[in-house]
């Protein structure tokens, strides 16, 4: 088995600090969720989407570096995926303890996103400027929703004035 | 207990903060995908 690359090891890190991001986010907000686990192999075991949130839907996490300026995804992986997922969320992450949401797509809006083979010269891949996702904000009422505790939605809802 | 919420609106963009240090956490959780990656390929496992 060859060695992982530092470019391999960092790519990877920024996925994982996405996803735990948004998960600590489900978990204070005390949202019910179910989160995929890719170290368990066997496939009952596996959801092949980072959320699903019962009433709201299936979420894949999407993370980019701090020094991106657009929400790519490869087309060859999208592609693979057998199940579209129902929101896709793009996170920009800034350090290991801080995240930007950049925004978010509907699942089924992402393989419409136009390909340049400007920004993408290795590799086909779906892509768009962060500023063209939908806002986070749009989203939250939705999300919120879905908590099981009614102190924190009323908490939330004031301070986001949804 | 101080409440720190983890989602934070800074110049009116939402941040997600995480107040712990996970970095080791990360660090582990991350060669352990991609060993688990590499395995997968060579012994022709899918996501499917």
């Amino acid at each position: 088995m060859r060695g992982l690359t530092l470019q391999e090891i960092e790519d990877r890190r920024v996925g994982v600090i996405g996803q735990f991001a948004f998960q600590s986010l489900l978990q204070e907000w005390r949202i019910p969720y179910l989160t995929d686990y890719p170290l368990f192999r066997f496939r009952e075991h596996r959801l092949f989407v980072d959320f699903i949130v019962p009433g709201f839907g299936s979420i894949e996490v999407k993370s980019f570096p701090r020094y991106a300026e657009r929400f790519i995804v490869k087309k060859r992986l999208w592609d693979a995926t057998l199940k579209t997922p129902d929101y896709v969320v793009a996170i920009r992450v800034i350090s290991d303890s801080m995240c930007k949401i950049e925004g978010w797509l509907p699942g089924s809006e992402v393989a419409k996103l136009p390909y340049d083979p400007k920004v993408c010269p290795y590799e086909e891949c779906y892509q768009t400027r962060f500023e063209n996702l939908r806002r986070f904000r749009e989203l939250l009422p939705k999300l919120l929703a879905c908590s099981i505790d009614e102190e924190v939605k009323k908490r939330v809802s004031e301070e986001f004035q949804i | 207990m101080i409440y720190k919420p983890k989602l934070r609106k800074i110049e009116g963009d939402p941040f997600i903060v995480i107040e712990d240090d996970l970095s080791e956490v990360f660090d582990v959780y991350a060669k352990l995908l991609l060993r688990r990656y590499q395995e997968d390929a060579r012994f022709n496992f899918t996501r499917d």
